[in-house]
């Protein structure tokens, strides 16, 4: 396998799939986000969106809690410290991928 | 579903102005400030009310954006969160004490340009006009290029094309800048109020609020 090859197959696969890949994008832009916001922007289902999270909080890449804001439950997610460097890691690897190929 | 990364960090800045609360808020922090310069204008420069108004310009500008953060958020929890659900942005990691102290240096600052427009120029219609191109450039540049929202666009041209309309329109200072800054309260509050309207129309409450993580 190439070099060019090898840095593809080295690419973080809980990130590079796109609903989660996705997910990520959102937090990382922002302190929080709760469910239903994360639910409305990728349009997923919510058992997928559910079973996406959960791999990615079990990876210590994002951390689920739920709290209240005014009487309304609000499931709230946040890009862990590990979340946010992995997350960089991907683009830097994915944009030299590129970078070599082009 | 939505994978192009560029139109996800788009759609996460859009929804800031998505329900257009904070236009509303901001519309009537807008309507009060343009009172606060009519009726200074109102009272004569001799008054010992209007000197009172004065000196509190920057409290009242500090206070005016503490509570208008207060009333978009507490708006936010009736209306937007249920619906569409919660996004909590990042600030700027900066202390209270920190972050007072910038608003009273802008306010101070703002203050010392706008008498030195007046001393240099001698005519205080430019300020009417500058306050005008200012706030359009700034709403353009800051919600608008955010955002991507035509509607900021139009406010903002509004703005440019008001302080230059009012400008030249030879009314006493006071009450040009009490009608440019009404005006553009009154038109962003007819805009969000709008918005408000139109996304509350289109989402209903959910079932279940928030619930399946």
């Amino acid at each position: 396998m190439g070099a060019d090859l090898r840095q593809l197959s080295e690419l973080d696969r809980l990130i590079h799939e796109p609903a989660r890949l996705a997910v990520v994008t959102i937090l990382s832009m922002v302190e929080s986000a709760d469910f239903l916001y994360l639910q409305r922007e990728t349009g997923l289902t919510k058992g997928n969106l559910s079973a996406h999270l959960s791999k990615l909080e079990a990876a210590g890449y994002v951390t689920i809690e739920k709290v209240f804001k005014g009487r309304i439950p609000l499931t709230i997610c946040r890009l862990s410290t590990e979340g946010q460097r992995a997350l960089t890691q991907y683009r830097q690897q994915l944009k030299q991928f590129l970078a070599s190929t082009t | 579903m939505q994978t192009d990364v560029g139109q996800i960090e788009k759609a996460v800045r859009r929804y800031w102005y998505e329900d257009g609360i904070a236009e509303v808020v901001g519309g009537g922090t807008f309507i009060i400030l343009g009172m606060y310069f009519a009726l200074q204008e109102y009272l004569g420069g001799d008054s010992l009310l209007t000197g009172i108004l004065q000196a509190s310009m920057v409290l009242l500008f500090i206070g005016g954006a503490i509570a208008a953060r207060w009333l978009i958020s507490t708006l936010k929890t009736r209306f937007t969160y249920a619906r569409t659900g919660y996004v909590e942005y990042r600030q700027p990691r900066r202390s209270p004490q920190m972050r007072a102290a910038i608003a009273f240096g802008l306010g101070m600052v703002l203050a010392a340009s706008a008498a030195i427009l007046v001393r240099v120029f001698g005519s205080p219609d430019l300020i009417v006009a500058i306050s005008g191109v200012l706030f359009g450039a700034s709403l353009v540049a800051t919600a608008g290029r955010t955002s991507g929202l035509v509607r900021f666009y139009v406010l903002g041209a509004l703005s440019v094309a008001l302080g230059v309309l009012l400008a030249f329109a030879g009314l006493p200072e006071g009450y040009a800048l009490g009608l440019l800054y009404g005006l553009i309260g009154v038109a962003a509050l007819a805009s969000g109020a709008w918005t408000l309207r139109r996304y509350l129309h289109e989402n209903p409450v959910a079932a279940e609020v928030g619930d399946g993580g």
